[in-house]
């Protein structure tokens, strides 16, 4: 509760109107006793008089204080808003939430009811009502209140909609949970954020019709002050006193406003604890603090990093080297980051046993059998081709016989990357929050991707694979935030980049496939259009050309009718072919480097064959990079030349790619291997399942 | 899913290709079996937990043709039996799943369960059914399937919460025991879902199916959300509660491959239509149907043996995957032994229109 309060009040604006309604509605509250006169006491000698002396706002032209009118019209003001918008929401929420769980026709009848209601205009209902009763505050109330309810009702009812069609609903139905066990323990929960903003939106927009109802005369009734009165009034004698208008007006506009930002911080700060909106990527953007320079020396998170002699060697190099990558200096700052990155490693272990007790029982590794000291052991078993640090690896790889370094053939260097992310905080992705207490989820990982090369980044979810692909692309989700190391891609450091810097790049020269392609397409827009639109804005071409090349991009990921996929809306389109839509939208400004996270994970085992294949046949049509991010080792042999075995938040083993697969050295890509192959088939990789047996449930 | 009077009228069943080819099962049934509910072939030993029998379902699709997703299906299991129900997305293996604990509902055919009538049944019947608690579901995706605001206890025992059972006290300690049986500790009780783990998640909601004793599990893809690790151990735990609970399970899955170590006998849906079903064992080894020889010879899995490379291999595949709601207009037709391998040139499911 309190963690929420604070995420409302978060930025200045909130908290300035927040203060602004409390003194509002002190005022409100207390009403006439604040007023330094009564509101009421007419002084013709002093009417009309100017700001200053006894009255701080002056006098209207009866000479009745402006402040003490304001004051004491406060409560009439606000109360009445307050009461209308109570109202409304009485009459609105339950049912809204109610019609969203009842059967077609009882929704249906309520709709239509909500409609009709709709269609009344506020103030001449309003006029007609107090017309029909009396001319007083109540009826206004109650006729404003009446029309409030549809709006609570059909926001209610939508957000409740959504809600109440989530898996969690339908388990409750089938625990046989009634419509009301649904309503009180799911759904109502949920829609009190909606309800929180749309109350004070509501409140606003009650200030101004109550206001304005007042300002043309009707509720109540003067003497009495009201706002809307007031400033009737004094328009009326604008040429005697054209300043008096201000003080009523001004009050209107800050309480509107007040509400206003107070429902923009509620959304923002309720809404951050909504998973469906930390789910969406497309939401996530660079954080500020990314932009800072990435400092190693700099980060909290680093401590055991910067004690190691070889540690600092590195700090030195990230920082005095602000351009690693141009190509001639390859080789050179290639010695420094492997021999250190691996000697790091052995002092981890503290910080590792807290990061991830909670992952423990469920990793089914058991730290017994892999305590993260065997990831540093010198002797691990059975390693032949280990180096002398014990470690096959690690980052950059002249000792890795698979890549061939050399001038111009790198196009990505990733040099001691860091990536932290907030504490606690749901991220929505399987996994990632985890691993995502404290320091970092990706630590002290190095690699580097030829042109044309593919790698495969494997490791178990939240081991930090999918956060350092997003970290290439500049697209962290919000909180992360890249601590230290440096990305560069094609001799440009790109660690640092803007969101504006990033965007030639982004889709241009790096493409991106992922794991939903659902959700990164546009649901609206034909498949055709969304192509055609990526080539107009970043290949600038004509709209003919566009549309022509859209259907060979089409072809090209082996679409057999593509006249007719691209008149198509996505969902019309089954996983499979959205995911090749996806690939033809990622390849379409023929990119440099392709990042596929996760991209055939949805599918099932035929589409995913036939999804891999192609991207083997673009990546080779193309001469594109491939980085490949997946959890199945399974599958990523087949598609990449080298594989980085990531767990938690390292590479532990870089190789070619048979090589990892069929003679695994570290023991956690044994047990990965021992646990894809568990499942199926016998272990394909002779002599090494059995080192590590994957323990019993 | 609308309207009632949505079965296609004439389809074709004496197609051999689309027929369930029968092993030697007490519960197959035969290709009779997709005419219809009224044959009973109850076999001597055991009665069986669930039997389904002749279940069809559709759903009109938005340009107002018909689509046909369970087409005559026939699956008996008997109580401690894992079945596995393998098929393509799209092939009906959800919707059966759904229909059976009545999320969808079936246009023809019977449902019985522990010997009673359980399709059709509405309203109050339904709930009444269901807070027995004797059936329960485990959906793919724990994170969407757990409410994120409530704690793992109060998730756990829903179940008993919603049919007034036992005081808070007392539920929290069946949620207790509950966790231990998935292997996880009462440590976790009260924490919310987005504060454990993938894996642990997916262990609190079979936690959540458990806690009612239940006579049926069934799965719908439970750990295809999961990592490779991780999915091991889901579906050995699974096979752990059925070995100490003697719970009987549906398990469906995409993946053939997941299930040879699980299931004691496997169902393969290709079209809404049962094709093959058998012993586990049988059918990796001796796959009758050309459709279950595509599917084990397509799993990466079994591509990756050494020598083999990776999937890859398997060629560039043409754009089999049309409209998925073109489901009903695949037909198990196409499925000549010509085309059973996998390639370039075999045109199984080939896109609908």
């Amino acid at each position: 509760m309190r963690h929420a309060l604070r995420a409302v009040f978060s930025s200045l604006p909130t908290r300035a109107a927040g203060l602004f309604i409390i003194v509002i509605l002190t005022v409100a509250v207390t009403g006439e006793t604040l007023a330094p006169h009564d509101p009421l006491a007419q002084d013709l000698d002093s009417a009309l008089a100017a700001p200053g002396g006894s009255h701080w706002l002056g006098t209207d032209y009866l000479g009745r204080d402006t402040l003490s009118r304001l004051v004491a019209g406060t409560r009439e003001t606000i109360l009445s808003a307050v009461a209308m918008t109570a109202l409304g929401a009485l009459l609105g929420v339950l049912p809204g939430i109610a019609s969203a769980l009842l059967g077609r026709w009882s929704a249906f009848a309520a709709l239509r009811t909500v409609d009709a209601l709709l269609t009344l205009p506020t103030v001449i209902f309003a006029v007609a009502v107090g017309g029909l009763f009396s001319n007083g505050p109540a009826a206004l109330v109650i006729a404003i209140g009446f029309l409030m309810a549809p709006r609570f009702f059909r926001i209610v009812r939508a957000e409740a909609l959504g809600f109440s069609r989530t898996q969690y609903v339908e388990s409750a139905a089938l625990l046989g949970a009634s419509r009301w066990w649904i309503i009180r323990r799911h759904v109502g929960r949920k829609v009190l954020p909606t309800i929180a903003v749309t109350t004070s939106i509501t409140l606003g927009g009650a200030v101004f019709t109550s206001s304005s109802l007042n300002f043309i005369g009707l509720g109540s009734q003067p003497p009495a002050p009201t706002w809307g009165g007031m400033l009737a009034v004094t328009t009326s004698h604008l040429w005697e006193d054209p300043l008096a208008p201000l003080w009523p007006g001004l009050i209107i506009v800050l309480t509107i406003w007040s509400f206003h930002t107070l429902a923009d911080g509620l959304r923002e700060g309720l809404d951050a604890r909504n998973p469906r909106n930390a789910r969406n990527p497309r939401h996530s953007r660079p954080s500020p603090s990314r932009t800072a320079t990435p400092s190693p020396v700099t980060s909290p998170a680093l401590p055991e990093q910067v004690g190691t002699g070889p540690g600092s060697l590195l700090v030195g190099l990230t920082t005095t080297g602000p351009d690693p990558a141009s190509p001639a200096d390859g080789p050179a700052d290639q010695a420094g980051p492997s021999g250190p990155a691996t000697a790091d490693v052995p002092d981890t272990g503290a910080l590792d046993s807290d990061v991830l007790d909670s992952d423990v029982p469920d990793s089914d590794v058991p730290d017994t059998n892999l305590p993260d000291t065997d990831i540093t052991d010198a002797d691990t078993p059975g390693a032949d081709t280990a180096d002398s640090t014990g470690v096959r690896n690690v980052a950059d790889i002249p000792d890795d016989p698979s890549f061939q370094e050399g001038s111009g053939a790198v196009l990505l260097r990733v040099t001691d990357l860091w990536v932290t992310a907030p504490t606690h905080t749901a991220t929505g992705h399987h996994g990632d929050t985890a691993t995502g207490h404290r320091g970092g989820v990706v630590r002290a990982v190095s690699f580097t991707l030829g042109r044309g090369e593919a790698l495969g980044l494997v490791g178990e979810s939240g081991s930090g694979k999918t956060l350092t692909c997003r970290a290439l692309l500049g697209a962290l989700p919000e909180g992360c935030a890249v601590s230290g190391g440096t990305i560069v891609f094609d001799g440009q450091d790109v660690t640092a980049l803007t969101e504006k810097q990033w965007r030639p790049l982004r889709g241009a020269r790096i493409g991106t496939v992922f794991q939903d392609p659902a959700s990164y397409l546009n649901p609206s827009l034909t498949v055709g259009r969304q192509l055609t639109e990526v080539l107009r804005r970043h290949g600038g071409l004509g709209r003919q050309e566009a549309r022509q090349r859209a259907l060979e991009l089409l072809s090209a990921v082996e679409i057999r009718d593509p006249a007719k996929v691209a008149r198509q809306i996505p969902s019309r389109l089954s996983g499979g072919m959205q995911q090749r839509v996806m690939l033809a939208v990622a390849v379409s400004c023929e990119p440099d480097l392709l990042v596929a996270d996760e991209p055939t994970t949805a599918l099932d085992v035929r589409t995913q064959a036939e999804v891999l294949a192609l991207l083997a046949a673009l990546r080779a049509r193309l001469n594109m990079s491939l980085l490949f991010v997946t959890h199945d080792l399974d599958i990523v042999a087949g598609v990449c030349d080298r594989i980085a075995v990531f767990h938690r938040g390292r590479i532990v083993e870089t190789g070619p790619a048979d090589e990892i697969v069929h003679r695994p050295s570290h023991p956690y890509t044994r047990s990965l291997v021992a646990a894809a192959s568990a499942g199926a088939v016998p272990a394909a990789s002779p002599g090494s399942a059995q080192e590590v047996p994957v323990v019993r449930v | 899913m609308s309207g009632s009077e949505l079965v296609p009228a004439a389809r074709k069943h004496s197609d051999a290709a689309g027929e369930p080819i029968t092993a030697q099962l007490p519960a197959d049934a035969g290709p009779a079996a997709s005419t219809g509910p009224s044959h009973d072939l109850s076999l001597a030993d055991d009665e069986p937990l669930l039997r389904v029998a002749g279940l069809r379902a559709g759903f009109h699709g938005p340009d107002g043709i018909t689509h046909t997703v369970l087409d005559g299906v026939d699956l008996t299991i008997s109580p401690g039996e894992i079945v596995g129900l393998i098929g393509e997305t799209g092939s009906g293996k959800t919707t059966l799943g759904r229909a059976i604990v009545g999320l969808v509902r079936p246009t023809a055919g019977t449902i019985r369960f522990e010997g009673a009538q359980i399709q059709g049944l509405r309203g109050r019947h339904r709930r009444a059914l269901r807070r027995r608690g004797r059936i329960q579901f485990i959906f793919q995706d724990p994170l969407r399937s757990l409410d994120p605001d409530q704690r793992v206890t109060d998730i756990v025992t829903e179940g008993l919460a919603i049919r007034r059972e036992l005081d808070p006290a007392g539920r929290r300690q069946r949620a207790a025991e509950a966790l231990v049986a998935v292997g996880l500790g009462p440590e976790f009780l009260d924490r919310l879902p987005g504060e454990i783990s993938g894996g642990q998640r997916q262990r609190v909601a079979i936690a959540r199916g458990i806690v009612t004793h239940p006579r049926l599990l069934i799965c719908d893809e439970p750990v295809s959300a999961l990592d490779a690790a991780n999915r091991t151990h889901i579906l050995r735990l699974l096979a752990r509660l059925r070995d100490d609970q003697a719970i009987a399970m549906l398990i469906i899955s995409h993946d053939l491959a997941s299930m040879a170590d699980v299931a004691d006998r496997v169902a393969v849906l290709h079209n809404g239509r049962i094709v093959e079903e058998g012993p586990t064992a049988r059918v990796f080894a001796a796959p009758a149907h050309p459709y279950t020889q595509l599917l084990i010879a397509s799993s990466p899995r079994t591509a990756r043996d050494p020598g083999s490379g990776a999937g890859a291999d398997h060629g560039p595949g043409r754009d089999h995957d049309g409209p998925e709601r073109d489901g009903s207009e695949r037909d198990g037709r196409d499925l000549g032994p010509a085309t059973a391998r996998p390639g370039p040139g075999n045109n199984v499911a080939g896109q609908g229109r």
